[in-house]
């Protein structure tokens, strides 16, 4: 109660930010707004990333932790940050890498960058082929981890994310219907 | 959420060297948009590896900040992460903290001591007020992968011997700590001043005794039988200022078995804490009710439990 919340829905988790409270004057208007995206299209890609890191974190079999925390992180980057100016999906990748070592479970960058170049291949149906390790993959990892750096640059280091999912558990316990797994399940 | 661009040193003018360190160095400085008020600016040099920033890294300032939503009267402040420049090699991070004019091994000179060294506590500090402030923990582990190559000694001397030995540690460890550096205010100097890892826990042993076999720790490398038994040593032989309710505390602070060590909460119940805050109460130093109420055996009649505070 001492700790506003505000709740926010997106790709079917219900993530509260407890320790970093946003301003509305930064919720509207955001950076991408400023650059001239949409809404809509900033929402999509919101969205998308968001998609992006559970699916690949599911892949990286990371706990469910790892990709709630990576997805607060990209939201809040995008709050400091426009998608005209920082590509989403690389974003995504060191957020999902940055989440795996705050989490501590650390993945390495090759299979993070595996998993979403695979993903990728899957959402074209294309014929899955592995990632070649060229001058194109130097590149790539170059950039997440510029973006790693970018991202705790921008959030002041400030990542250590509260989740409200033992919450719910916990009032669930209270209200004894802990054995409802399906509530429990949606925590 | 703040932001923090590059190129904006000129908010902090450097006035002095502070500290030089295996982790960086530290500077006494002035902080410009704030009345030019003084502060501690320490820069770190963070390892750019093959996976970006080492998680411990990640971890320690996070925490740090993390620390920040308390703002505990007894945890130096960290005012700001700066990120200056980095190489393809390394990352270098400006960590500025409020500045503090003393450290505990400076503020324990102020009485002269019987040939303290040149290894000081540097990471407990006292205002000038008297407030003692606590900082840089989690640190020692962002510079840990440095600290390897020189010698440091210092945190040697206060590290709890389930640490020494490699066996799973956790929060006693600090209470350990906190037993060693209690001794370090009776005497002004440390108590167990090894050289070496082995040292270490000989020096421990020759004043607590070599631990029963059923207290060792499992699945060590350091076989138990590798030590001579000892005998515990009484311990006012080696803290002579201290009293009977100081050192029924010591004991439990520095007991071998991280099982059997006091929690903190446990050391703050400690009757020793209780009749220096009855004292202060009644502002009598010793009332006799209250002497009754403890079953302490034989309480000693040395009216100042702090020595030399």
């Amino acid at each position: 109660k001492q700790h506003p919340t505000l709740p926010r829905d997106f790709s079917k988790v219900i993530l509260t930010l407890d320790n970093v409270l946003i301003p509305e004057d930064k919720l509207s208007p955001t950076p991408s707004l400023q650059d001239g995206l949409d809404s809509e299209t900033e929402m999509d890609l919101r969205i998308i990333g968001c998609e992006l890191i559970q699916t690949a974190g599911i892949l990286l079999k990371l706990p469910q932790v790892a990709m709630a925390t990576g997805q607060v992180l990209f939201q809040r980057f995008y709050y400091s940050k426009s998608f005209v100016k920082h590509n989403m999906e690389v974003v995504a990748m060191a957020c999902i890498n940055l989440a795996s070592k705050i989490e501590e479970s650390p993945r390495r960058l090759r299979d993070v960058i595996n998993v979403f170049h695979h993903i990728k291949q899957l959402k074209y149906q294309k014929v899955i082929h592995p990632l070649v390790l060229d001058q194109n993959y130097i590149n790539t990892k170059n950039q997440v981890i510029k973006s790693e750096r970018r991202v705790l640059k921008e959030l002041g280091f400030c990542v250590h994310v509260k989740h409200p999912h033992k919450i719910i558990v916990m009032f669930l316990q209270v209200l004894e219907c802990e054995k409802n797994a399906k509530l429990v399940q949606c925590a | 959420m703040t932001s923090r661009r590059d190129g904006l040193e000129q908010n902090y003018e450097e006035i002095a060297v502070i500290g030089n360190g295996a982790y960086g160095t530290v500077y006494k400085a002035r902080d410009l948009k704030n009345d030019g008020q003084f502060v501690a600016m320490k820069r770190i040099r963070i390892q750019n590896t093959e996976e970006g920033m080492p998680m411990s890294a990640i971890r320690e300032i996070a925490l740090l900040k993390q620390l920040e939503n308390y703002e505990h009267p007894n945890v130096v402040r960290l005012l700001d992460v700066r990120h200056t420049d980095h190489t393809a090699s390394e990352i270098r991070l400006m960590l500025v903290f409020e500045y503090v004019d003393q450290d505990l091994s400076t503020y324990l000179e102020g009485c002269p001591p019987p040939g303290l060294g040149p290894d000081r506590i540097r990471n407990i500090l006292v205002t000038s007020q008297g407030t003692l402030k606590v900082a840089d923990f989690g640190l020692a582990r962002v510079y840990g992968f440095q600290m390897a190559l020189t010698s440091v000694v210092v945190t040697l001397w206060y590290r709890a011997p389930e640490v020494i030995l490699q066996a799973a540690y956790a929060t006693p460890v600090d209470i350990w700590s906190c037993g060693c550096i209690f001794v370090e205010l009776f005497n002004r100097r440390p108590l167990f001043c090894g050289q070496s890892d082995i040292d270490q826990l000989s020096k421990i042993f020759d004043i607590l005794g070599l631990p029963p076999e059923d207290d060792w720790p499992e699945n060590v490398s350091l076989p138990w039988n590798s030590f001579k038994a000892v005998p515990p040593q009484p311990l006012e032989q080696f803290v002579p200022e201290i009293d009977n309710d100081a050192k029924d505390l010591l004991e439990k602070l520095i007991c071998f078995n991280p099982h059997r060590r006091l929690s903190a909460q446990e050391a703050m119940n400690h009757s020793y804490f209780r009749d220096d805050l009855d004292s202060l109460r009644t502002s009598s130093s010793l009332s006799v009710s209250e002497g009754e109420s403890f079953e302490t055996d034989g309480r000693s009649d040395t009216p100042s439990k702090h020595g030399g505070s």
